[in-house]
C-alpha cells in the first residue's frame, strides 16, 4: 500500500482506537505536534460522518422503495387489503 | 458456508424489511388508527421505526430479548407519541430524533451531494464497511474484488478521495462545516 494510504490507515486506527497501541501513540504524537496532521484528522473525521449520512440515506431510500412495492404491486394485494380494512373501521 | 454475494446481501436486507412490514405494519397501523392517525402517518412512523431498528441491529450487534415485533412496536408507540406532541407545533417528524437532526445539517447534505457526484461507487463501498459494518470479505464479494487485500486497498483509496473532496469543497465554500 502506498505511503499516503498507510497514513490514512494510521489515522483511522487512531480515531477508531484499534490496531497496534504503539502505532497509535506515534500517530497521536504527530497529530498533537503538527497542523498538517490535525487538518488531515479533521477532514477524515468529516469524511466518516458523511459516509454514515450517506449510508443512512441509502437505507431510508431502500425502506421507502420496499414500502412502495408493498403498497403498489399486485403481488402484495392481500397485504394492501388488510391495511385498507384497518383504516375503513 | 458460502460467502454472501452482492445480490444475496441486499436481498437479505430487503427480505428482512418486507417481513417486518408484513408482520408488524398491520399492528402499527391499527395502533395509529386507534389513536387518531391516518395511513400516511402510519407509513411515515413505520419507515422511521424500521430505519432506527435496522441501524440498532447493524451498529450495536443488538439482540432484542423480546423479538422484532415487540421492539418495533415499542419504537412505533414512542414515535407516535412524539409525533402527536410535535404535530401540535407543526414540526416535521424528520426532526424528532436528535441524533438524526445533528447529521442532517444542510451543509453536510450539500457536501454529500457533491461527493455522490464525484463517485457513487466509492461511497457505496465505504458505506458498506463503515455504515453497514460488513466484513472486508463481504465487501470484496459484493464489489467483486479478488481478495480482501484488494478491497482494503480500494477502501483506503476511496477514503483518500473522499477526504480530499471534503477538504477541497469545504475550503472553497467558507460556510461549509463552520
Amino acid at each position: 500500500m502506498r505511503t499516503s494510504l498507510t497514513e490514512i490507515e494510521r489515522i483511522e486506527n487512531w480515531l477508531l482506537k484499534r490496531g497496534d497501541v504503539e502505532d497509535r501513540l506515534v500517530t497521536e504524537a504527530r497529530v498533537l505536534s503538527g497542523v498538517e496532521w490535525k487538518d488531515k484528522v479533521r477532514w477524515q473525521s468529516t469524511a466518516y460522518d458523511l459516509i454514515q449520512l450517506y449510508g443512512h440515506k441509502k437505507l431510508r431510500e431502500e425502506v421507502k422503495s420496499v414500502e412502495h412495492q408493498l403498497f403498489q404491486t399486485s403481488k402484495y394485494r392481500p397485504f394492501q387489503n388488510r391495511i385498507r380494512a384497518i383504516f375503513k373501521r | 458456508m458460502l460467502a454472501p454475494t452482492k445480490a444475496s446481501i441486499s436481498k437479505t436486507r430487503e427480505e428482512t424489511i418486507i417481513t417486518w412490514y408484513e408482520e408488524v405494519f398491520p399492528l402499527a397501523a391499527a395502533h395509529i388508527h386507534r389513536n387518531g392517525g391516518d395511513l400516511d402517518a402510519a407509513k411515515e412512523i413505520f419507515q422511521e421505526a424500521v430505519v432506527l431498528y435496522y441501524e440498532k441491529l447493524m451498529h450495536l450487534n443488538f439482540q432484542p430479548e423480546s423479538g422484532d415485533t415487540a421492539y418495533l412496536m415499542g419504537i412505533v408507540k414512542n414515535k407516535w407519541l412524539k409525533y402527536c406532541k410535535k404535530f401540535s407545533t407543526q414540526e416535521s417528524l424528520d426532526y424528532i430524533e436528535v441524533a438524526e437532526e445533528s447529521i442532517q445539517k444542510p451543509v453536510k447534505a450539500k457536501l454529500l451531494h457533491y461527493l455522490k457526484q464525484a463517485g457513487e461507487k466509492c461511497m457505496d463501498l465505504l458505506q458498506s464497511f463503515y455504515y453497514e459494518k460488513l466484513t472486508m470479505r463481504q465487501v470484496a464479494d459484493r464489489f467483486e474484488y479478488a481478495s480482501e487485500r484488494s478491497a482494503t486497498v480500494q477502501k483506503f483509496k476511496c477514503l483518500e478521495k473522499v477526504r480530499y473532496e471534503v477538504k477541497r469543497k469545504s475550503l472553497s465554500h467558507e460556510d461549509f462545516l463552520n
